[in-house]
């Protein structure tokens, strides 16, 4: 079995402070947690000759990243590092992602991706990669298990637990959550930095420039600014009157209509 | 697009069997095939809970918006039964001129594969400026599926749109929500997912009319569940209407208790701060926020707590915000609409008391 874990590095937004209005450059940066989760699962479901291989696409620091991915259990790695991928969008990212799956791996049995990344938490990216590998998907899944040529899958939708058997080439995206941290082994963890590690440029992938990066993405970030989210509210005074508990009742009981 | 349509079809008998025209045939019929993209594009998304088919409530948002943008044809698409056709006319009242009906009777179900191949092929034919759809489970699904066939950009989890001469300009939350993003599309249809909550719900116009067009389809193979259980934690929280939720300014456990028996009274769902969480009050599962769950209720009623940014995430898209906190600089107070400044205990025992002098006046 061949799974293919695609992992994203994020900044670490719980240390760097925004409070400047700066997004953090150069930052500490941490493996999206949501696909640490995945990454759990995928080791998780590993037995002997199943091969489990991590893809990142990002700057040189995303290195790190992907060591963790080997340190954790993964077999091999595969670094998209180009400065023509800066900027892409999650079409772009999906592009390029699915380009190198299609040239590299095609015969790939199962994609794992984290459900969210941590900073774009556009959720997107799995189902784009899905859908250019033409495979089905399992998304939001918070438990998987394996089956007997298939692998089970749990997920929450719109007020139902879903158990789905998946047999091979699908594509699952892990939510927070799911199973549980599994201690390395020694050996990977010893081990990573002899692994190996994979850097592929745009040209090794034939890609165009154009179809890659920020030339290649279909959105345009125009501007950014601090969450201003105010209301012109009224304000009370408990002690006033009344009129407090006069407000909250009619307005829970209108259900605010 | 000619007068003629499904609703008003020439041949009106032969739509109560089932229209089996094909999507050549319609193409030629409605002249749908502009070359220019006009309009905006809805994916209307309906609710089977109480047996009749009906919109759901971001659905009717997401028509009212749209019809809000400029002076061009808004256009849903919605799939299933026969029977849907009634939802058809309810979208109307919210402002859709025109409605495709993707039918199947198995449509009454989430169906990513045929809802995929159904949206791309409509609106194809119909090249909107706009295509919309709620982030719903289901929506943040079909959204980037369909914008990945057809090989177009689109913004997730929008929290504002606005239409600028024919450009939308998509805000969503960026970096835990600590930003806003404001993102515009280069390709067309222009594609978001907005999320539920995000703008309000108009008044219908009940003898509002539009035009509703049958697009039969097959249903394509697709996954499903082996197995599927109705969950009883978390959906409420998501869901629920009215929401009290307790933060570190809840004090005591004596507190909480008088909480829950207002919440108990009132039907209400309960929900915390991670702050509540941590100190092992309340369940993880309940935790509103970055970290925790997305709710849009009707009423938020926020005792005791801050408003940290990652809390807000979790609760922004409330429709009414009422605060209860003693300090008047707390970031909570700006994003509600009611803010009362005052003790959240205190503000427990007067509610209780209240209602018990209603309860005994009715006896
Ligand atoms: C990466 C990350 C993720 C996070 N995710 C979440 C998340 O998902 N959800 C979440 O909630 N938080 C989250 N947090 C934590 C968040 O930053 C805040 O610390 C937390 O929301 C604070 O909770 P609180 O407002 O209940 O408590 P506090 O900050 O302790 O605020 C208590 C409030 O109650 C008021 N108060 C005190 N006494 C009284 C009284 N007697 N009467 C009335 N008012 C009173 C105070 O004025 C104060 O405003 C996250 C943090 C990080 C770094
Ligand atoms: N640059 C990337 N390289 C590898 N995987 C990615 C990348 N961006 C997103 N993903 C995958 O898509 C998931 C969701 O990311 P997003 O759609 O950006 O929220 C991540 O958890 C990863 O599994």
């Amino acid at each position: 079995m061949k799974i293919l874990l695609m992992v994203k590095q994020v900044p670490d937004v719980s240390v760097s402070g925004m409070e400047d209005g700066k997004v953090p450059r150069g930052g500490p940066s941490v493996l999206n947690p949501q696909c640490e989760y995945a990454l759990d699962a995928a080791t998780l479901l590993k037995s002997e000759g199943d091969e489990v291989i991590a893809i990142c696409m990002g700057p040189p620091s995303a290195r790190e990243s992907l060591f963790r991915c080997l340190e954790l259990g993964a077999d091999r790695a595969y670094h998209l590092c180009d400065p023509d991928f800066a900027g892409s969008d999650v079409w772009a990212t999906a592009k390029t992602l699915s380009r190198l799956v299609l040239e590299r791996e095609s015969d790939f049995d199962y994609v794992f991706c984290g459900q969210k990344a941590a900073d774009s938490e556009t959720g997107q990216v799995p189902t784009m990669v899905a859908e250019l590998l033409g495979v089905p998907q399992v998304g939001a899944c918070y438990r998987l298990a394996k089956g007997t040529g298939s692998v089970h899958a749990w997920r929450e939708r719109s007020g139902r637990i879903e158990r789905y058997e998946l047999g091979p080439r699908a594509l699952v995206a892990v939510e927070r959550g799911c199973n549980v941290h599994r201690l390395p082994s020694v050996s990977d963890f010893l081990n990573a930095r002899r692994k190996e590690l994979t850097v592929l440029t745009r040209q090794d992938l034939s890609i165009n420039r154009d179809e890659c990066g920020l030339k290649g993405s279909h959105t345009v970030v125009r501007n950014i600014h601090f969450l201003s989210s105010s209301r012109e509210g009224i304000k009370l005074h408990l002690d006033d009157t009344s009129c407090a508990i006069d407000t909250v009742l009619r307005s829970v009981r209108r259900r605010g209509q | 697009m000619k007068e003629e349509s499904c609703s008003t079809c020439p041949t009106k008998s032969s739509c109560a069997g089932g229209c089996q025209r094909s999507e050549a045939e319609l193409a030629e019929m409605y002249d749908l095939d502009a070359d220019t993209t006009e309009g905006h594009m809805v994916w209307v998304e309906l609710d089977y809970s109480t047996g009749m088919p009906e919109l759901k409530e971001a659905s009717k948002e997401l028509i009212a918006k749209a019809r809000s943008f400029d002076d061009q044809r808004v256009i849903g698409i919605l799939f299933g039964p026969e029977s849907a056709r009634n939802a058809a006319r309810e979208a109307f009242s919210y402002g859709a001129d025109t409605i495709y009906h993707v039918r199947h009777p198995s449509f009454t179900d989430f169906n990513l594969e045929s809802f995929t191949a159904g949206l791309t092929a409509v609106a194809e034919r119909v090249k909107p400026n706009t295509l919309i759809l709620a982030a719903s489970d289901e929506g943040m699904e079909l959204g980037p599926r369909t914008a990945a066939r057809m090989g177009v950009g689109i913004t997730a989890d929008c929290t504002d749109l606005e239409m600028d001469k024919g450009v939308l300009r998509m805000t969503r939350p960026t970096f835990g929500g600590k930003l806003m993003a404001t993102i515009i599309s280069n390709t067309r249809p222009q594609m978001a997912t907005v999320r539920p909550g995000a703008f309000p719900v108009p008044e219908a116009e009940e003898d509002r009319q539009g035009t509703v067009i049958n697009w039969p389809m097959n249903p394509k193979p697709h996954i499903e569940p082996v197995e599927s259980i109705a969950s009883e934690e978390g959906a409420c929280l998501t869901d629920a209407e009215l929401i009290i939720s307790v933060g570190g300014g809840i004090g005591n456990l004596r507190n909480l208790e008088l909480a829950k028996e207002i919440a108990d009274r009132l039907g209400a769902e309960m929900a915390c701060s991670r702050n509540v969480v941590e100190k092992g009050w309340m369940d993880q599962d309940r935790q509103v926020g970055q970290t925790g769950n997305v709710v849009k209720p009707k009423v938020y009623l926020a005792l005791g707590i801050s408003g940290a940014i990652q809390h807000q995430t979790g609760m922004s898209g409330s429709q009414n915000i009422i605060a209860v906190n003693n300090d008047p600089g707390a970031a909570i107070h700006q994003i509600a609409n009611v803010s009362i400044i005052g003790d959240v205990g205190e503000f427990l025992q007067r509610l209780l008391k209240r209602l018990d002098e209603e309860e005994a006046a009715d006896i």
